[in-house]
């Protein structure tokens, strides 16, 4: 603990900043700090401390909206309190260097949301995530890479155990978040979505997909081959196997490797 | 490892907001500067990027998140991909800056100013040529904005000669940055320069920010004590104030690279950067090229810099 520890609780925390000021002597035990590095903090301006305090809400915000950019635009467009009440209460934590930027920031959001706001805003945020997550995951794009070159003439065979492409994710909402934005006029119906990472712009593109299909993907876990898989899924086989055959062919289903 | 630097003359900070006009403006423009972080542990696709980019301009990583002052040792695998990002594009050198952005427990997600001490100073100036050992190629340390100015033992200028006296990196000035902390902790900027080597810098940040009150807004309100602050928002035309800092310090020094930054506010002609571009290139060639640079191995004489 030291001066350092100090300045960064003071800039995150309402509280331990006013704690200089109402209780220094409490903020010096809190830190362990000498009378010397106690005077170094209370020698700044308050007006420093509080439009630094700014900058660390405006970094959040920043951090935030490259994940989840509509989302963060409904939120301090239209619902500003309710911004400001998860942005003062959240302290962001050392996250592994590898970590996609704001990446952790929009999780917490995200399940903030959940259960403070509208079912399409919380809707939103989380279609956002998936699609922030999938962009960023190096797995995800070296699949897609793997896919834009198969998908060459000639490129393409499948044999043995099928399983979803590392390229893609599946979600369910609550509302039709592919007909966003605005949030505020998202259909309510439950909706299944495919979000597929691609090499080449756009680097993601969204399918909303059905039942039967959602159930065929499903099966394509890495156990089973196409007559399995078919198998599994039952009712009209040569309509799955047409479906398999187009999911094959689109890359977002390919033979374990 | 300062000698013999390339002069890459007159850049701009690459953004995505300004990624086709850059392409299309290319021959106006000497080298870009990137973020670290957005290509650091990049998918392939966004490295391939990075590396088209390469194949025209000069290009040298700029970090944000290396926190080279906190008190624990910088990320050890921060500082390998640094390496290997630095190496994938062949950067003449790399940057971050004088500050911290993050404890044992908390992220700031912004560059807070340290304590400056003695005793933190050459901490992070051994640090900081470990890093540059590990990275293999020349570390710039950058001046930041700081808003709280604590009352420390040191001044800013002392607290980075402090830290140059005991590390061979070199120095990247920010000169708005210098401007800001001028106004608005009230000291004289040629004072400051007067006491930092300024024959560490090898290159300069040029930008122009707005004056705001203490809440970070900038309309032009100011709080119940009456006190506005100039802050740093990257977001205007810069000022003759860093123009003017700029013409001195290539009066005293000689500086391999000039770099314009703009991060919001982005011009709807982007020939209003260029025009900056421009003008920040024909400063740096106001130095007579024949002229001793003043750089000199740390430690050591006076000797001309090669490679310019």
């Amino acid at each position: 603990m030291g001066v350092q520890d100090a300045l960064a609780a003071m800039l995150t925390r309402e509280g331990e900043s006013a704690l200089l000021r109402e209780d220094p002597e409490r903020l010096r035990l809190r830190y362990g700090l000498s009378e010397a590095e106690l005077a170094m903090l209370a020698g700044a301006a308050v007006g420093g401390y509080r439009v630094t305090r700014a900058g660390v809400l405006g970094k959040l915000r920043s951090a935030i909206a490259t994940c989840l950019p509509e989302t963060v635009a409904e939120l301090t467009g239209g619902h500003r309190a309710l911004w400001e009440e998860f942005a003062r209460g959240v302290v962001r934590r050392p996250q592994p260097a590898e970590r996609p930027f704001g990446i952790w920031e929009s999780e917490r959001l995200t399940a903030w949301l959940a259960v403070h706001a509208t079912p399409r805003l919380a809707a939103y945020a989380r279609y956002e995530l998936a699609r922030a997550t999938l962009v960023h995951d190096r797995d995800a794009a070296l699949a897609a890479r793997e896919a834009a070159t198969m998908a060459e003439p000639g490129g393409r065979t499948v044999t043995g155990a099928l399983r979803l492409s590392a390229a893609v994710r599946i979600g369910t909402y609550t509302h039709d978040v592919t007909a966003g934005p605005p949030i505020g006029e998202l259909p309510a119906a439950t909706t299944r979505v495919l979000l597929q990472r691609r090499w080449r712009a756009p680097l993601l593109r969204a399918y909303r997909i059905g039942d039967g299909t959602a159930t065929l993907l499903a099966r394509c876990d890495g156990t089973r081959d196409a007559v399995q898989v078919i198998a599994a899924v039952g009712g009209d086989r040569a309509q799955a196997a047409e479906t398999l055959t187009q999911l094959v062919v689109a890359g977002l289903v390919w033979p374990r490797p | 490892m300062l000698t013999g630097l390339p002069a890459l003359g007159s850049g701009l900070g690459h953004r995505v907001e300004l990624a086709e006009e850059i392409e299309a403006h290319a021959d106006r423009i000497d080298w870009l500067e990137v973020i670290t972080e957005r290509f650091l542990f990049a998918p392939a696709d966004e490295r391939e990027r990075l590396r088209g980019l390469t194949g025209r301009f000069p290009v040298v990583p700029h970090g944000l998140e290396l926190s080279i002052g906190s008190e624990r040792e910088p990320d050890a695998a921060y500082v390998e991909a640094l390496a290997a990002l630095v190496a994938d594009v062949d950067a003449p050198w790399f940057s971050d800056h004088l500050s911290f952005t993050r404890t044992g427990s908390v992220d700031v997600g912004l560059l807070v100013p340290l304590p400056r001490t003695r005793e933190v100073a050459r901490r992070l100036g051994r640090r900081a040529g470990r890093v540059q050992e590990a990275v293999g190629r020349p570390f710039l340390l950058e001046n930041i904005t700081y808003y709280v100015d604590m009352a420390t033992p040191l001044t800013e200028a002392q607290f980075i000669t402090e830290v140059m006296e005991h590390c061979e990196c070199g120095l990247l000035l920010d000169l708005a940055n210098l401007d800001i902390n001028a106004r608005n902790h009230g000291f004289d900027p040629l004072e400051f320069l007067d006491t930092i080597p300024v024959e560490r810098v090898v290159q300069v940040h040029l930008a122009g920010g707005v004056d705001g009150d203490v809440d970070g807004d900038v309309d032009g309100g100011v709080d119940e004590e009456g006190e506005r602050l100039s802050l740093d928002s990257h977001g205007a035309a810069i000022p003759a104030r860093v123009w003017g800092l700029l013409a001195e310090l290539v009066s005293r020094t000689h500086l391999n690279a000039t770099l314009v930054e703009r991060d919001q506010n982005f011009p709807d002609d982007f020939g209003d950067l260029l025009a900056e571009i421009d003008r920040a290139r024909t400063v740096l060639r106001s130095r007579p090229a024949d002229e001793p640079s003043g750089r000199r191995p740390v430690g050591g004489a006076a000797q001309p810099a090669g490679g310019t």
